[in-house]
């Protein structure tokens, strides 16, 4: 109960934000607040009050999952920091790489097989899997 | 061997009706106790095994979901233990975040954050 009230003000901001399948657990000492946000500024506003209760999130007492990724079916844009986004041939980094999103570039995700990576499509007709992570609601 | 115990079952097969088929039976019989002692064995030997590859894949998954995660942020590195994910080397302030984003995405227990913030 001390970690709740410890991130209070980061799970009142998720409740406020509309944070969906809002979960708050806490075991062996660690809380873990998981859920889904419609946008990328919602994460990084959680993201932000996190890093002001527990600066550089040092403590190691929460897990903050907050999927802010396109929904399956919908557009997403690639959101890498500046590089291109890797599509490819299964979900995992030693997979072959097909092709190439770039940075800014709206794409469709098809399908989303695991937590990690979207089975997604460009414009150009390159199909493949991408990591969720760089993919943003459009 | 094989051949004598080959011609006895086809003549059991073959005479069914006749006085021979009790010798067929004796053959069916054995088969049967020879199938049943493996099958006995391999029931005995399963339950104990099951807790620890189930233990050692639910790091070995998480190994693979860290690195996908630390990928893109050279100089950073992920060791994996008990479904702790510990995360060394360097980084920037500024990625920081993006990086910690990841990592909890991937459904660790806990994450030992001993990371050098430049």
């Amino acid at each position: 109960m001390a970690l709740q009230e410890k991130y209070k003000e980061l799970i009142d901001a998720a409740k406020a934000a509309g944070v969906n399948d809002l979960q708050v657990r806490e075991q062996n000492n660690v809380l873990h607040i998981d859920g889904t946000a419609s946008s990328g500024q919602v994460k990084d506003n959680l993201w932000t009050i996190y890093n002001k209760i527990d600066p550089d999130y040092r403590a190691g007492d929460l897990i903050l999952n907050i999927d802010a990724s396109a929904a399956a079916g919908s557009k997403a844009k690639v959101i890498t920091q500046s590089s291109n986004l890797n599509i490819r041939k299964g979900p995992g980094t030693d997979q072959e790489i097909l092709g190439k999103a770039a940075h800014g570039e709206i794409i469709t995700v098809i399908s989303k097989p695991n937590a990690q990576w979207s089975l997604v499509r460009t414009d150009n007709g390159v199909e493949g899997y991408a990591y969720s992570q760089y993919l943003e609601q459009a | 061997m094989k051949h004598s115990k080959t011609l006895l079952l086809s003549v059991a097969v073959a005479g069914s009706i006749s006085l021979f088929s009790c010798k067929g039976n004796n053959n069916t019989k054995t088969t049967d106790t020879t199938a049943t002692v493996p099958a006995e064995t391999v029931d005995t030997a399963t339950p104990a095994p099951p807790p620890p590859p189930v233990e050692a894949s639910a790091d070995d998954s998480l190994t693979t979901k860290a690195n996908d995660a630390i990928k893109d942020f050279p100089g950073v590195t992920a060791a994996v233990s008990n479904g702790e994910v510990t995360l060394t080397g360097e980084i920037s302030k500024a990625k920081l975040p993006k990086l910690l984003q990841a990592v909890n995405a991937t459904h660790p227990k806990k994450v030992n954050n001993q990371l050098t913030v430049k």
